[in-house]
């Protein structure tokens, strides 16, 4: 699954570890997601979501 | 409690237990050698390594339950990747063992150490290689 997170962690100005403080992850989750090493489960998917105000579809997508 | 304190509480655990285990093995071992004790307190002695082990499983139990879910997949993965290395050793060995007469003979408490070596490397070098460990 490919993911947009990186890109719009960038454009708030945030590091990995202010994003995983708002998340309430470790900065190495944060890095596993971007990378596209771990794919996170929906409530964790819902929360980033919401986080940047987003749908899941819009951050997330299976190409 | 963040993710730092959550691998530091595990780190030292583990390492804390590894000592300890350590410790009692040669305590323990240098106790029984020296002193004529009856067979209920030579037992009771020979658990003492014990008590290390189960605070280490539980220590792992503990660290798993409480970190996020990516490093839980990945610590996860190692675990089992350390799991396989041991049933690995064992499951070999003792059929070299059963088949073969002029092998030496190894005793089973090795399995701990092996899999706590095992566990190290996996956790260093393999699927959780990226989550902060080293």
């Amino acid at each position: 699954m490919e993911n947009r997170l990186k890109e719009l962690r960038a454009e708030k100005g945030w590091s990995q570890a202010a994003l995983g403080d708002e998340l309430n992850i470790s900065r190495q989750s944060v890095n596993a997601i971007e990378k596209g090493r771990y794919d996170p489960s929906l409530p964790l998917a819902f929360k980033i979501a919401r986080l940047f105000e987003m749908k899941i579809e819009e951050i997330f997508s299976d190409n | 409690m963040s993710a730092k304190t959550h691998l530091r509480r595990y780190m030292f655990g583990i390492l804390g237990g590894s000592l300890g285990y350590a410790g009692a093995m040669i305590g323990v071992s240098l106790a029984l050698k020296s002193t004529a004790l009856p067979l209920s307190a030579q037992i009771a002695l020979s658990l003492i390594p014990g008590l290390f082990v189960l605070y280490m499983l539980h220590t792992i139990w503990q660290f798993v339950r409480c970190v996020d879910e990516a490093q839980r997949y990945f610590f996860t993965q190692s675990f089992v990747v350390a799991t396989f290395a041991v049933l690995a050793f064992s499951g070999v060995w003792g059929l070299i063992e059963l088949l073969v007469d002029d092998v030496p003979h190894v005793p089973i408490f090795w399995i701990f150490p092996v899999f706590f070596v095992s566990l190290g490397l996996s956790s260093c070098f393999g699927p959780a290689r990226h989550m902060g460990l080293k």
